[in-house]
Order: structure tokens, then sequence, then C-alpha cells
């Protein structure tokens, strides 16, 4: 556990892949530095100052995949905070996250349009290229308009699955604040196609042959179908900018010097998990993200971006990476992971995985694909393999997520999910349903691990909210209060009075008025022990200027 | 006038010293911001692009090639391979040939490999062939006619229609005798060359039943076995006690199959069932005092025991040759117990006879879908026409297989009997 001083005074650099600068917003702690600057807290990282425009980076999947599993992260590595949260603990706007629903109410039809911005595809769609195998084929078109957008069908055997997994995906993590991709349902015919005549298609062994019409006829034939005969797709419109190949979850990019901040110690990367494990997100990898050049070159900047959701919620693949309900495996086991294989081992098979129990409600309800509520636990969910990020998540890396998971009502969870355009009216009342539960069990059990006091406001005396309490997850007794002043430059602490005890979320402030205050707050509750842990609060002038957490 | 200047020099480092900590000091950021901008303007002093290293550009290389798989792995069609062309020959290296169609509507396929003991196996098909996807098609190269027939998969085209030419060469083929008497002091070696051309066709009902037609012409030809070590048959056996030893018939094949095949994924079963019939007509070329009938079964289970990960695999096969009346049945063209696929504690070609019965069991267990372990017994004999089955030879081992979903890649197994025991490594399944 880390002493709340240590991220006080900034933390421990980590090894990072591309020996990028280390220093955390909040502890750019040069010796001499002051804790807290005249600016603070920041609420936007200026990380779009001009840059020449990066490199392609092409990441390999099978590496990516050998690499985490095999050269995990030393479990025995001091995990510092993370370093790019303002003195808040809160995530500053930035290329990487804006905040949304996390600061601000959105309205059901802002969370229902996500990222859409009236782009949706204007039919014919003329196709540019395609790509005949691999786990989603699909292919490039252009619009009359001339957008570009990436189409990927529904199979067959699984009506609106993958396609109402990604646009529903995509409005959620939109919400939180992540950069997604604009995406529309859209339902095709033969005759809303033309062909460009360079159009290729890519084929086993990345060879590119010319587009035969044949190739779209099969694309549609082998397609779930609407009832009106017309094939179901998800259009995902090209993001903005000159594409530089997906981000990684550790080091930093070496070529953009806007990117200072290992990616491992995000804050939003690292609560990424919460989100992910929320919405069954399990294909959260490497693979799955973009970086793009955005703005006028030379003097641009790198915006990264989360794409494909199309394994998300109770949409995945099957043994033999076809789209198809979530393999039961998602979500509960990494693709290797090591302890269960040796349990079964040495036990002769008997050992058996838990989770090839678990009653899903699928094909019941085939369009939700499969899902479930009732097993889930946000602790032991898992992504297809290890995420250097994720296995970084502190405490208060997940409270910060769950405090944004809270923030979707059972409406705004519902306003999301009809977004998927579900034929069945009873999948998607279940499919909002179990992410509803998925949704109190993550806040419950992440609002449990710590203090979870929030909402600090000052006047006549120093106010907040008890998350956990308002969510009925404890019961508090009364709140332990003390007063320091503090000096600025040399990090000192000098006890203002004694300790007090108020019953309610109302802490007197003190006589003096030093240029710095700090109040720890501990909560008492007979039912969680977490609680006691400490929220150092500061102010500077009657200002709410730092929140520090014990975890 | 020494204590003046080291007084001196002190006084300069301290200068400098405190004017190095002002300067310092006065380059101190104001703000968060500029603190920030800072640390980007000094990486911009830096920056490099990315490059990976040699691992992760040639697995990047296949993974943009989709669905990577090493049976995807070929130049122009060629597919570097390891194999076993006939049980005892020991590994060998060499290529298959594989391009779907090759001319117009035909696939072509053809394989050369040369073992680790001077076996040679080459073969070449044109025609309209059985495949997935751009899978090799069944593995006729293997010469285990039994095996061979659960490893039809049911795939398009309904109505495969191929021709195949096909030589081996098989210096130290073994052979102990014939029945159950065949003792393992008698080990003896032949060459045998045989020479192949046939067509074979058929129907694909539905995907769980196909029937399968093939005919054909077949060379034999025997001499000395090259092994060193032990003697070669004609100087141990006479042509009573090894029919055809003297003068291999050459023969015309008929040969037709029935498969029912309800396994989940026939490469790599974790449940269902599989039966494959069989019924063949030898005819001899030359004297017909060798031509017979060939009639068989092999039926396969797979029983999940309360979960997928624990699988109880059963085989039990039969094949009963029957020549024609005063006529025998080649001891080469014979069926035989022993080795990787069938009485897996005794040597390849342990026990030959018209009459075979093979029975398998083994527990199946997967600590992760890429990785089996397994225990197992085997049970068989072989038995002379008109005589009835003797006492069963049996062993046991147990062995680990690492797969794909669809396949078994390796398969290394022990197996110990009463005579010996057996190591193997193996691409391909027991059963």
């Amino acid at each position: 556990m880390h002493d709340i001083n240590q991220c006080a005074r900034g933390p421990t650099p980590a090894r990072s892949k591309a020996g990028a600068l280390r220093a955390p917003l909040l502890a750019l702690a040069l010796v001499a530095a002051p804790k807290f600057y005249p600016d603070d807290p920041i609420l936007v990282d200026r990380d779009d100052l001009p840059i020449d425009k990066p490199g392609m980076v092409e990441l390999s999947a099978t590496y990516d995949l050998l690499e985490k599993t095999f050269a995990p992260m030393d479990p025995g590595v001091e995990i510092p905070r993370a370093m790019n949260v303002n003195t808040l603990g809160e995530v500053p706007d930035s290329s990487w996250f804006q905040n949304r629903i996390g600061v601000r109410d959105m309205s059901l039809e802002e969370l229902a349009r996500g990222p859409s911005e009236g782009g949706r595809p204007e039919l014919p769609l003329t196709v540019i290229s395609g790509k005949a195998s691999g786990i989603t084929p699909g292919f490039t078109v252009r619009d009359t308009a001339g957008k570009i957008y990436f189409v990927k069908f529904d199979p067959l055997l699984h009506p609106n699955l993958s396609t109402a997994a990604d646009v529903i995906g995509k409005n959620f993590f939109h919400a939180i604040g992540y950069n997604v991709p604009e995406s529309y349902i859209v339902y095709l015919r033969s005759g809303d196609l033309t062909i460009d005549p360079g159009a290729q298609v890519i084929v086993k062994g990345a060879k590119r042959v010319p587009m035969k019409r044949e190739f779209l006829e099969t694309m549609l034939e082998s397609s779930a179908h609407h009832p009106d005969g017309s094939a179901r797709a998800v259009a995902s419109l090209a993001v903005e900018g000159e594409v530089l190949g997906p981000l990684q979850f550790e080091g930093t990019r070496s070529d953009d010097p806007n990117d200072i901040v290992p990616h491992e110690h995000r804050r939003e990367l690292r609560g990424y998990r919460v989100f992910c494990a929320w919405l069954n997100h399990d294909d959260s990898r490497a693979i799955n993200t973009l970086d793009a050049y955005v703005g006028v070159p030379g003097s641009g900047h790198v915006r990264h971006y989360l794409i494909d959701f199309s394994s998300t919620l109770g949409s995945g693949s099957d043994n033999l990476r076809r789209i198809a309900p979530q393999n039961p495996r998602a979500g509960n086991e990494y693709i290797v992971d090591f302890e269960p294989i040796w349990k079964a081992f040495y036990t002769f098979g008997i050992s058996d995985r838990v989770w090839r129990r678990i009653p899903y409600a699928y094909p019941q309800y085939a369009e939700a694909g499969r899902i479930e509520s009732e097993y889930f636990d946000p602790a032991r969910w898992k992504p297809e393999y290890p995420n250097p990020a994720f296995d970084r998540m502190l405490r208060d890396d997940a409270f910060w997520a769950a405090k944004i998971v809270a923030r979707f009502t059972d409406d705004a969870v519902r306003a999301i999910v009809s977004t998927g355009d579900f034929l069945s009216k009873d999948a998607e009342r279940y499919l909002a349903d179990t992410v509803i539960r998925r949704r109190d069990k993550a806040v419950a059990h992440y609002f449990r691990q710590l203090n979870p006091l929030d909402g600090f406001k000052v006047g006549d005396s120093l106010t907040f909210r008890n998350l956990g309490a308002e969510r009925g997850l404890g019961a508090v007794s009364g709140y332990e209060y003390e007063w320091f002043s503090f000096d600025n430059e040399t990090g000192a602490l000098a006890p203002l009075g004694a300790r007090g005890v108020v019953l309610d979320t109302r802490v007197p402030l003190p006589d003096s008025n030093p240029p710095y205050l700090m109040v720890r707050i501990r909560t008492n509750s007979p039912t969680e022990d977490s609680w006691r842990k400490a929220v150092d609060v500061y102010l500077r002038a009657g200002t709410l200027v730092g929140i520090e957490r014990e975890i | 006038m020494r204590g003046t200047a080291s007084r001196t020099i002190v006084a300069l480092l301290l200068t400098a010293a405190v004017a190095a900590v002002a300067q310092e000091s006065e380059e101190l950021p104001n703000t968060r911001e500029e603190a920030l901008r800072r640390q980007r303007e000094e990486k911009r002093k830096t920056v490099r692009p990315y490059v990976p290293n040699r691992i992760e550009e040639e697995l990047l290389r296949i993974d943009k090639a989709e669905n990577p798989s090493v049976f995807d792995l070929n130049w122009k069609g060629f597919y570097p391979r390891v194999a076993w062309p006939s049980r005892g020959s020991g590994a060998a290296l060499g290529a298959r040939y594989w391009q779907r169609d090759f001319w117009g509507p035909l696939d072509a396929a053809g394989a050369a490999f040369y073992s680790l003991y001077g076996y040679q196996h080459y073969d070449i098909q044109l025609g309209l062939m059985p495949h997935k996807g751009s899978r090799i098609p069944q593995r006729s190269w293997r010469g285990d006619e039994l095996y061979e027939i659960g490893d039809v998969k049911p795939g398009f085209p309904r109505f495969p229609l191929f021709a195949t030419f096909r030589y081996r060469y098989l210096p130290q083929e073994d052979f102990y005798g014939l029945g159950p008497e065949a003792s393992l002091e008698d080990r003896t070696t032949y060459l045998q060359e045989e020479t192949r051309a046939y067509l074979r066709t058929g129907l694909q009902f539905t995907k769980n039943f196909v029937w399968i037609v093939e005919g054909g012409y077949q060379w034999n030809s025997l001499g000395p076995g090259t092994s060193s070590s032990y003697p070669t048959t004609d100087a141990v056996f006479d042509d009573d006690a090894a029919p055809g030893l003297a003068s291999p018939p050459d023969y015309v094949r008929f040969s037709t199959q029935l498969f029912f095949d309800f396994r989940d994924e026939p490469g790599n079963p974790h449940k269902g069932w599989m039966l494959a019939l069989i019924g063949e007509r030898f005819l001899d070329r030359s004297e017909d005092a060798f031509s017979f009938d060939r009639i068989g079964f092999d039926a396969r289970g797979f029983l999940p025991l309360g979960s997928p990960q624990r699988i109880l695999a059963l085989r039990a096969a039969l094949l009963g040759d029957h020549a024609e009346e005063e006529g025998r049945v080649p001891f080469f063209m014979q069926e035989s117990l022993g080795g990787s696929h069938t009485l897996r504690g005794f040597d390849s070609f342990r026990f030959r006879g018209e009459r075979i019965e093979i029975y398998q069991i083994e527990y199946r267990w997967e600590p992760t879908t890429f990785w089996e372990l397994a225990v197992f017994t085997d049970a068989g004999s072989a038995a002379r026409e008109g005589s009835a089955f003797e006492g069963l030879e049996w062993d046991y081992g147990f062995g680990m297989r690492f797969k794909t979903y669809r396949d078994v890649v390796l398969r290394f197994e022990i197996a110990f009997s009463n005579e010996t025991t057996r190591y193997y490594i193996r691409g391909s399944t027991s059963f």
C-alpha cells in the first residue's frame, strides 16, 4: 500500500519502454518545486502543442499477445500513483480524454447520439477496398459526400449481434470521455453499392486482387439480414487526420513530444479497466486503438482513439475467430492464464473453470449475445491478455473510473442500449438490465475500496458527499477530521487544533487562515473498514486546490 | 600564500554553486502548464521513430496474411513439412504443394518426402478435392489406410473427383510373421516399392455423411530390406510363411467407404462420434492367386466427462480380408498393428494378419484449449483367416499434445508394453 505522503511528493518513476520523461503532472517535482502551482488544479493538459507528423506504427497483434502474456509486469514492482492527474486527482481534458458525463449532466439524446455529428453515410456507397477474410470481413466505402467509412456486417447466424455491440460500445465510451469514431447502423442492399474501378480485395496471404461484383454479393449474402431483406452493417467514419497506427498501453510514443506520461501510468488508461469490465470489452487491446495526426501538417498533434467495440457486451468471437456470442472464457480468463492451466494440469483436469457453469441467457436473447451479471465480478474480470495499464490500476484509479460509471443512470443506460436498434425489445431490455446490474456491482466494489468522499465545496464550512453511503453501501457513524497548516514550499504540516468528529458531511473551518490549509478526513463506519482511509483536502485562499486519497 | 589560494578556490566554487542554484531557481516553472510545456520541449530534442524488433516484424508479416496458421506458411503453394510417410519410416522432411483452382476449377496437390531411414514418398493429385478454405486435403501420403478413412473431412465440394498418382519407396518395412504367433525374435525387413494410380470420387450427402468410391491400379515390387540390424525377410521366411514374397502381385483395386461423422471438430474432437465402413476388392492382375476382399469398420466416440476439458476417447476397429478359394492375401497387403495409431507400446507392423481388431481408450484432459494431456491403453490382436482371435496384446502410456482448435499440431507419447517402450513425436492425433 502506498503512503499518502508518497503520493503527495510524487511517485517513483517506473520503467518506460520508450525511455520517456517520467514526472507526473502532480509532482513535476523537482526538489525545490512547490506542491501546488498557481494554476492548479489544471483542467486541461495542453498536449496539443504543434509537432511534426510522427511516423506510422504497425503493431503485431500476435507479438503483443505473446509479450504481454509471457513478459508481464513484475508483481514485486511498486506501482506509482497515476501521473497525469491534476491536484484534485481528476484527469484533465487532453488529446486522450475529454471529460463528459463525469463532470456534467448529459441529456438522453446526447448520450444516444454518441460521437455522431450528423455524419451518417449518404447512399449510394462506392466500395474502394475490401477484406475477404479475418475475424471481421468487410469493406471501405466512400459516400456521396466523399466521406470514408469502414463497413462490417453481422454474420448470418447472429443477426444484430456485433453491429449493435459496436455502436452501443462506442456510445458508452464516448460518454465516458474517450475519443471514438462515429458509427452508424446502416441497412444495405446490393443496389446501394457500386465498385470503384481501382478497388481491390485483400485475400488470404495478404494478396490484393481486383474487386469483383461477386465479392460484394457474397459479402451481402453471407451477412445477417433485416426482415426487409437488407443486410445490416455498422459503418464507422474514418477518424479525422492521418492515421498513425495503434497506441500501446506501455511507455510513450517515442516520436511524439507531447506524449510525456508513460501510458501505463495514465489514469484514463488504468481506469479503462473498470469501464471494460463493466461493459465486458475483453478485446480492449492495443490493436483496437488508433493514433491520428490532426491539424495542419507541421503544426498538428496526435489524438488518441479507441476503435472497434464489436467484441463488447455479449458479442465476441468463437474459437475459430468468427464473430459469435461472447466466448464464456472471455472476461473470466486470459487466453493464456497460467494459474487455471496449472491447476487443471496437475489435477488431471478435475479442477475445472467455474465460468463453464455460468447459466447464460443465450440464446433466449440472441441479439444480446452472451453476457450476464450474476457471476460478474469487477475485480476478477480479465481482458484477453494482460494489459500493462490495467495491471497498474490502483484503488484511486478505479475510484475515479467508478465515479464516472456511477453517473450513468438507469435511463442513461437504456438510452444508449437502445442505439443498438434491436429487433427484439426483450433482448434490448435484458441487455440494459444486465448492464445496469453490472454497473451497480462495479460501483459498489470500487466505492468500498477506499474512503469514497467526493464533491468537496468550501463555504462557511467544508461540505462533501459520501458516494458510498449515498448508494447504501455502508453505514456511517461520523467523520473524523483534523486541520493542518500546509507549507507549499517544504510540504511541512502543522496541526491546527485538536481532532474533531462530525456526524454529517460538514466540517467546520479552522479559526486561523494560513495560505494553505489541509484537512484529513476519515469516515467512521461500522461496516466498511476501508472508509477509515484518509482523504486529504487542500484549500488555498478558501478554494479547493488538492485532494489526495489513501489507498 | 598557499592558504590564500585555497580560500580563493573555495570562494570561487561557492560562488559558482550559488550562481548555479540561482540560475536553476530562475528556471523553475511558475505554473503547471509551463512545467509541462518544458517537459515536452525537452522530449522534442530526443524524438525518434518507433522501430519494432525483428521478431515483431516477422509476426506482423504473418498477422497481415490474415488468419495466420502454421498450415498457411507457404511459398507459391509449396509448404515445408515434416511427415511420417509410413510407419517405421522415421520423420521425413519434404514439401507439399497445394493450389486451389490450379486449372480452372481443378485443384492441384503434390508431395515429396525423404525420411531418416531412406523412405521416399511422392504423389500428385489433380481434380475437385475435398477441402475447407485452403487447407490441405486428406493426407493420402500417410500410408495408413485404416486411419486414413477417419481423416476425410466433410467439406466442399459435394462431389469430389480427383486423380492421384503415388509412388512410395519403403526400404525397411518390418515383418515378424503372420498371426498371433509372430515372434519378436523373427523380426526381418524387406523393401517395398508401391506405385498407385487411382481415381477417387464420392458424394457428400450432408455435413455428416459421405460416400466415397475409389478405383485404380497398384503395382508392387519387393526386395531385400536395407536394414543392417535385421535380416531380410526372404532369409527367414519362405513364400508359405510370407505369401507373395516370391512374386508380389499387382492389383486393380476398387474401394468404397461410408463415412458418418458427428464429431464436433474432426481433427480435434471433444464430443460426438464417427463410423467408417469400408469394403474393398483387390484383383490380382497376374495369376488371380492373390485376389481378395476386405471389409472393416472403424468406430470412434468422444465423451465429455462433465466438462469439455475432460474427454473420454474410445475407438474400436475391425478389419477382415478374405481371399478367394485357395488363394492367399499377400503379407505386405495385410493390415498390421503396432505404432503410433494402434498398439502404441509395440513396434510398427508388430502383428499382421488377415483379421485385425483394435480397441483404444484415452482419457484426455486439457489444461487449456491448445494443450492436451492423455493417459491411454490400447489392446488388439491379429489373426489368420479362418482363425479366431486369441488373447489381446495390450499396452498403456501417456502423452501430451499441442493443438489448434482444429488440429493436433504436435503429439508426444510414451507407451509401454511387455515387449518394449516406445516414444513418439507426431504431427497428428492418435485417433
